[in-house]
């Protein structure tokens, strides 16, 4: 046994350090034969301090994801630690009336909402979610459902392990865990740049997340619509009223899938409205989203798929199927589905055989739209999205080439930070700073 | 620490500026750089060397790259408008005058609900341009105004971590940030957000492509560059409004019950702005001159804790809704919603409209007497809920040690010192908590004292493990070492951004040679 | 105790006594703009004149009082300097600064402003843009370089009745037309309309004519305040002896000077003309019997009956009551009128900055009023906004001349 699996052994204890190709294959999607890469399963963050401080030492890359399977590429480095969360599973900390929860990296969205439930309290479910850790979820900045009501990250404080293997607790736990949970450092806001980051500053082990009430009222509207466009006018003005937490339109296609419905006798769109709150309040909404939608001239399907209701409650994933998402204004969504049609035209397909899928974004001034398409076309047709306009926020691949060659001085700072925080590059090397 | 600060160097550097900027932009007088000295802080004024007036990016950038080519310190300033001395220029070197001619609103843009404006844009001027427009039917839209008088700069409020008064509903002003643009320490222009991204324009979100780098200029007093424009989101404002104030029905425990109120009304969402003020600051609120009673003696009969809550609605009957859920609460939590037409017509006379709604321009008027004394002492930290009351009373002894007269006639009411819980944070997750009492600037007395009672004050919040909610009164020094690794890798930031320390040296203790 | 009450133009006293005011500025920025209720774009918001033009903080009140908290240190913290000097000389006394502050803070900006002036003027002289009319007011009683004989000529060329001589008859009201009437030819009209609104009114009015003396203001607004106090008692001399029981003027500043620094001296009670008029318009003896045409009106509401005596509604009241005449406001009125630039000296001192600041009026008349005349009641504001609208299709026009033109023959 060679010294560096003795100390990974140390650090992790045996049966914790993975080596065999079998069992390295499992963290990627397509199978790897001869490795000399290690996958790594800490329990706690003693433990990924050792794992970076030995990195360090020894001078090998360490890799994270927070897309459940790591990227194919990094199966070609002939050394390098993998670190998987799945044992650092526990709920730290819950603070109901404070409404957050303090969890480790490796709990999932269903592990968490199981206790969330028994508290009075919720998370908000991703739309896009290519992670079951709802750390990943979180930090990575995957959508929302609530999106049009709650746009913005919805992790506060991280505990963070750095290059050097120190920890950081970013905002206000830097002074405190007690006193505080706001995202804000004492100075400046450094600590921002680890969202979104794919942990290329350091490696997050832990956050507080957000976590919303479970009000008296809970109400899911549906409506069907021919075009597109009557749907997303919808979903537009509803969260401009502030009316609803879910504005959401999907194709049949989405809703069967998601629902686990058959998409026969579906109208072509379905908007779902989600209301909560108290019960007064509730009822008077629904009464004037159902006024506007009698206007609008939409069918209105509430009871036929009231039992769907379910589907704006979890995550939407997008780890078996890939989901091409990216934000743009309401008024430019006929601009990406026409590219977006043509390249599945010269793919033999269109876009009536895709899932698709449409959120209201910050009070209806911005919308995500999600594609499900096989993964090879994702990269592709995102690349022909960003010469159009069409905004990916944590580009991967060929997608965060063709964005970060257009924009030069930001790639510049952040290779700043980059080189400031990890001078070794030994995190998550190969993400283009 | 910055070398170019000798009269030969800084000659050169004020010609290299007036040729860049026009002479009539840049000068080294003495009654110019003692105009631009102070301000009304504990902190004492310094001058700077020279003072510049740009007109845009390019001209920031030029006086940055002239300033980092001749080591001279750089110092920004909007109004000049704040509670931390942070323009006054510790160093001296270039004074960069940001509002006096970049006051444009840029874009206004209903559909996606932005705004981008430069840093001389006021907020009554964001408040009133985005009022203007409707987003859909007849919902105009505002932004999140700050918490500050209608005449301080938007941007300098929402890149210095302003306060808004809907936080509770959307959350601070940073979170309503879209894009920005920097010109940092070396020259260079860097934008961030969406609308850094070619051919996407702005979308209303509060990042922009993978890691989110805007956060290292929030709150950073300057020291890693200067904003030049900011894009933010605004939000549908409903065009009715209902304003209350209440009091709990038994004062005993009255802070207690007011919190509990802000926690339940917090998580049902549905108040626009919800502030638990204090007499003293009611009192200040009140701005007719012609009131027979003396401040301090008004304090004994308002309310020690008022808690002012302001709900909007499209309807009479979305408001209707909204205040019987907001009594419900009130009632459960031992409150009660005072006599609007009594206290409030007189703490409200002279504004058309309701706190913070059209009298959102209104706030730069009311928050404008409380200045009446002298100087505005205000200090305030992000703490969750249960440390609020003991920090309370903490803080009405130090008053009672460090501030009240020893004449046991005037009462620490009298002293209109007090406390207020702004925010809260969305859902009630942490609170705004703020101690009050203001200080004759004339009396040299009086500012030893408050400088005093300013220091004591900050340490007891730091024991609470309550961080102060920005760089306030150069207090950094308190602060910043207990932050471990934040302290470091702040302090790294600071040399590999800015190594020679221009950008504002010494607002705050981030380098190793700082005393 | 802040004095809450602090009045424009009065009681102003030695420097020393506004150190506490410089200190207790806490640069809050409300003086620099109009009133934040009604700020409505991003245009038409500023409202410090000196300000506006010159953009550096210390020509704003912020930066004043800077200087006056530097100049009253013990020992100074400035010396001479020309940027000194122009800080101090550029504010045009508007009062908008001090009408806003009082209220809140109980600080006299104005004043304070006013006594930097006339400490700025004992201690480095006055200065030589404002020699000569210094000069011309103690030689000639006005401070238009003109030999007082003239100051009756306007009077002599009223044919279609006879002006008393207040001096030589008693009279109930005298009016005091002031010097720019009597010597500016732009603003002789003004002085002929209001002898003529008086007399259709009936009033049994007179005028000194040349034996008139200027009211002080100007000397007192630049800093001369010694000869300002000279003017006053002698001015309150003669014109108490008059017996007279109202003095009636078309003059913004001397209605401002009378009626504030001179208050509480006087035996009667001092009106401005265009409150008359609304009078007597109510009371229906005047009659408009022409109609004019393609008026489209604003009004400029001039510092020194507006802020300074509150007179908003009686000249808009008499402007709407005209036929033919269309009226619009601009954004910047009323109490949050931004001056026209001249006032204060600053005519003489920085004529640049006073064309400079007329313009931008004239342009917030163009493009927030749509607007072809601007109007006014001030003969300075008449002045230097008709000197801004020289050559381009804008006319500015006292409120009188309108009346009288409308009152046909």
């Amino acid at each position: 046994m060679s010294t560096l699996d003795q100390r990974l052994i140390a650090a992790v204890g045996e049966e914790n350090v993975l080596k065999d190709p079998a069992k390295i294959s499992s963290f990627f999607r397509q199978p790897v034969e001869k490795t000399g890469l290690r996958a790594l399963l800490p329990e706690k963050v003693e433990e990924v301090q050792s794992i970076v401080k030995l990195a360090r030492e020894e001078r090998l890359p360490v890799f994270t994801t927070y897309d459940s399977f790591f990227r194919q590429e990094v199966s070609s480095h002939k050394a390098g630690l993998l670190i998987d969360f799945r044992r650092m599973n526990k709920i730290e900390r819950m603070e109901p009336r404070g409404m957050v929860v303090h969890v480790q990296r490796g709990v999932t969205y269903e592990q968490l909402t199981e206790e969330t439930k028994k508290n009075g309290i919720k998370l908000l479910p991703a739309a896009a979610a290519t992670s079951r850790s709802v750390v990943e979820q979180s930090v990575n900045r995957a959508v929302n459902l609530r999106a049009a009501r709650f746009p913005d990250a919805t992790v506060a404080n991280m505990k963070v392990v750095l290059a050097d293997g120190r920890i950081h607790l970013t905002g206000t736990h830097a002074l405190s865990e007690e006193g505080a949970n706001v995202a804000h450092d004492g100075s400046a806001d450094l600590s921002r740049w680890y969202v979104g980051a794919d942990d290329m500053f350091g490696i997050v082990t832990r956050a507080t997340i957000n976590v919303y009430p479970i009000w008296e009222e809970r109400k899911v509207c549906f409506f069907g619509f021919e075009q597109l466009e009557g749907a997303c006018a919808l979903i537009r003005d509803i969260p401009r009223h502030e009316w609803a937490l879910e504005n959401i339109a999907l194709n049949k296609k989405a809703l069967a899938r998601l629902a686990g419905i058959n998409e026969k006798g579906l109208p072509p769109w379905v908007a779902v409205i989600g209301l909560e709150g108290k019960k007064k309040l509730v009822d008077y909404y629904e009464k004037q989203v159902y006024d506007l939608v009698g206007r609008k001239g939409a069918s209105n399907l509430t009871s036929k798929l009231g039992e769907s209701a379910a589907i704006i409650e979890r995550p939407w994933y997008a780890i078996d199927q890939p989901c091409l998402g990216f934000y743009t204004t309401f008024k430019r969504i006929g601009e990406f589905d026409e590219v977006i049609e043509a390249s599945l035209k010269d793919a033999g397909s269109s876009l009536d055989d895709v899932s698709r899928k449409v959120i209201s974004v910050a009070s209806g001034g911005a919308v995500w739209l999600g594609y499900d398409l096989p993964a090879e076309m994702c990269e592709k047709v995102g690349v022909r999205l960003v010469d159009r306009g069409a905004f990916f926020d944590r580009p991967t691949g060929k997608l965060s080439e063709a964005v970060y060659s257009k924009m030069d001085a930001f790639v510049r700072h952040v290779k700043r930070i980059k080189n400031m925080m990890d001078p070794g590059n030994l995190l998550n090397p190969g993400i283009p700073f | 620490m910055p070398t170019g600060i000798n009269t030969e160097n800084l000659a050169i550097v004020l010609e290299k500026l007036q040729n860049a900027i026009g002479k009539q932009w840049v000068s080294d007088d003495p009654a110019h750089l003692a105009s631009y000295s102070r301000d009304f802080t504990i902190v004492p004024g310094r001058w700077p060397n020279i003072v510049v007036l740009p007109g845009s990016t390019e001209d920031v950038q030029k006086i940055i790259k002239i300033a980092a080519e001749h080591e001279v310190p750089v110092v920004p300033m909007s109004t000049g408008f704040n509670h931390g001395g942070l323009c006054i220029p510790l160093h001296g070197g270039i004074m960069v005058d940001l509002i006096k001619r970049m006051d444009k609103v840029l874009n206004l843009d209903e559909e996606t609900l932005t705004i981008t404006i430069q840093p001389g844009v006021r907020n009554a001027v964001t408040y009133a341009m985005a009022n203007h427009r409707c987003c859909v039917d007849d919902v105009p839209m505002a932004a999140a105004v700050s918490l500050s008088m209608g005449s301080t700069s938007t941007l300098a409020n929402y890149i210095g971590r302003g306060i808004p008064g809907s936080e509770v509903k959307y959350g601070d002003s940073t979170e309503a940030i879209v894009g920005m643009t920097w010109v940092l320490p070396d020259g260079e222009i860097l934008k961030t957000g969406t609308p850094a991204v070619p051919n996407v324009g702005i979308i209303p979100i509060a990042y922009g492509p993978g890691p989110d780098i805007g956060g290292m200029f929030i709150n950073a007093s300057g020291m890693f560059g200067i904003c030049t424009e900011i894009t933010i989101k605004l939000f549908p404002e409903k065009g009715k409004e209902r304003l209350y104030i209440f009091d709990a029905k038994v004062k005993e425990r009255s802070l207690e019950k007011a919190l509990e109120f802000l926690i339940q009304l917090s998580q049902q969402a549905l108040a626009e702005f919800i502030y638990k003020s204090h007499g003293g600051q009611t009192v200040n609120m009140i701005i007719d001159p012609d009131n027979p009673y003396p401040p301090g003696a008004m304090c004994e009969f308002l309310p020690e804790d008022p808690v002012i809550v302001s709900i909007l609605g499209e309807t009479e009957e979305e408001l209707d809704i909204k205040e019987e859920i907001l009594m419900d609460l009130a009632a459960e939590c031992g409150l009660y919603a005072l006599d609007m037409k009594g206290l409030t017509e007189q703490i409200f006379k002279g504004a058309p409209n309701p706190f913070e709604r059209k009298a959102r321009s209104q706030i730069g008027k009311a928050i404008g007497s409380v200045l009446r004394r002298g100087a505005f002492q205000w200090y305030s930290c992000n703490v969750k809920a249960d440390p609020i009351p003991e920090m309370a009373s903490k803080f009405f002894r130090l008053v009672e040690k460090y501030w009240k007269p020893t004449d046991p006639k005037i009462s620490r009411h009298a002293t209109m010192s007090g406390t207020d819980i702004q925010g809260p944070h969305p859902f009630a997750r942490n609170f705004m908590f703020e101690v009050d009492f203001w200080w004759d600037q004339a009396n040299p007395e009086d500012v030893k004292r408050a400088a005093v009672l300013l220091r004591k004050t900050g340490e007891l919040i730091l024991e609470h493990g309550a961080q102060p909610w920005r760089n306030m009164y150069r207090h950094g020094e308190l602060h910043l070492p207990r932050l471990g690794t934040y302290l470091d890798i702040l302090k790294q930031t600071k040399r590999e951004f800015d190594p020679n320390n221009l950008m504002h040296p010494d607002i705050e203790p981030v380098t190793d040679d700082y005393i | 105790m802040v004095d809450l009450k602090a009045k424009l133009g009065r009681n102003v006293g030695q420097l020393i006594q506004y150190r506490n005011d410089a200190w207790k500025c806490v640069r809050c920025g409300l003086c620099r703009m109009i009133d934040t209720a009604d700020v409505t774009s991003d245009q038409f918001v500023d409202n410090c004149p000196s300000g506006i033009f010159h953009k550096f903080e210390t020509f704003y009140p912020a930066g004043r009082h800077e200087l006056i908290r530097c100049l009253t240190a013990d020992p100074p913290e400035l010396g001479y300097t020309e940027v000194l000097h122009k800080a101090i000389f550029t504010c045009t006394g508007c009062g908008y600064c001090q009408n806003l502050c009082n209220s809140f803070k109980g600080l006299q900006p104005t004043n304070s402003f006013q006594s930097l002036k006339d400490f700025a003027n004992r201690k480095w002289g006055v200065r030589s843009e404002h020699n000569a009319l210094i000069q011309s007011i103690i030689n000639y009683d006005n401070p238009w370089l003109s030999p007082r004989k003239p100051r009756g000529t306007w009077a002599r060329k009223v044919k279609d009745f006879k002006i008393k001589d207040a001096g030589k008859e008693k009279v109930e009201v005298l009016y005091f037309p002031g010097c720019n009437a009597a010597y500016v030819a732009e603003i002789n009209p003004v002085a002929k309309a209001t002898a003529r609104i008086l007399h259709l009114a009936g009033i049994d009015f007179g005028i000194l004519g040349e034996k008139e003396r200027c009211c002080g203001s100007t000397a007192f607004r630049v800093g001369a305040v010694d000869m300002f106090e000279n003017y006053r008692r002698e001015n309150i001399r003669q014109l108490n002896a008059l017996g007279v029981k109202t003095m009636v003027t078309a003059c913004a500043g001397c209605h401002s000077t009378f009626a504030h620094c001179y208050a509480g001296d006087l035996d009667f009670e001092v009106v401005h003309i265009v409150e008359y008029i609304e009078r007597l318009i109510q009371q229906g003896k005047l009659k408009f019997r022409k109609e004019l045409k393609d008026v489209r009106a604003t009004y400029h509401d001039p510092c020194h009956i507006g802020r300074y005596s509150k007179i908003y509604d009686a000249p808009r009241n008499v402007l709407k009551a005209i036929p033919g005449v269309t009226f619009k406001e601009m954004v910047r009125i009323k109490e949050n009128s931004l001056c026209c630039g001249s006032g204060g000296g600053v005519k003489s001192f920085d004529p640049n900055m006073a064309l400079g600041v007329a313009s931008i009026r004239l342009e917030e008349a163009r493009l927030a009023a749509g607007a072809n005349t601007v109007v006014s009641c001030c003969p300075f504001c008449e002045i230097n906004l008709g000197h801004a609208a020289a050559g381009g299709d804008m006319k500015v026009v006292d409120l009188l001349q309108l009346v009288s033109e409308a009152m046909g023959e």
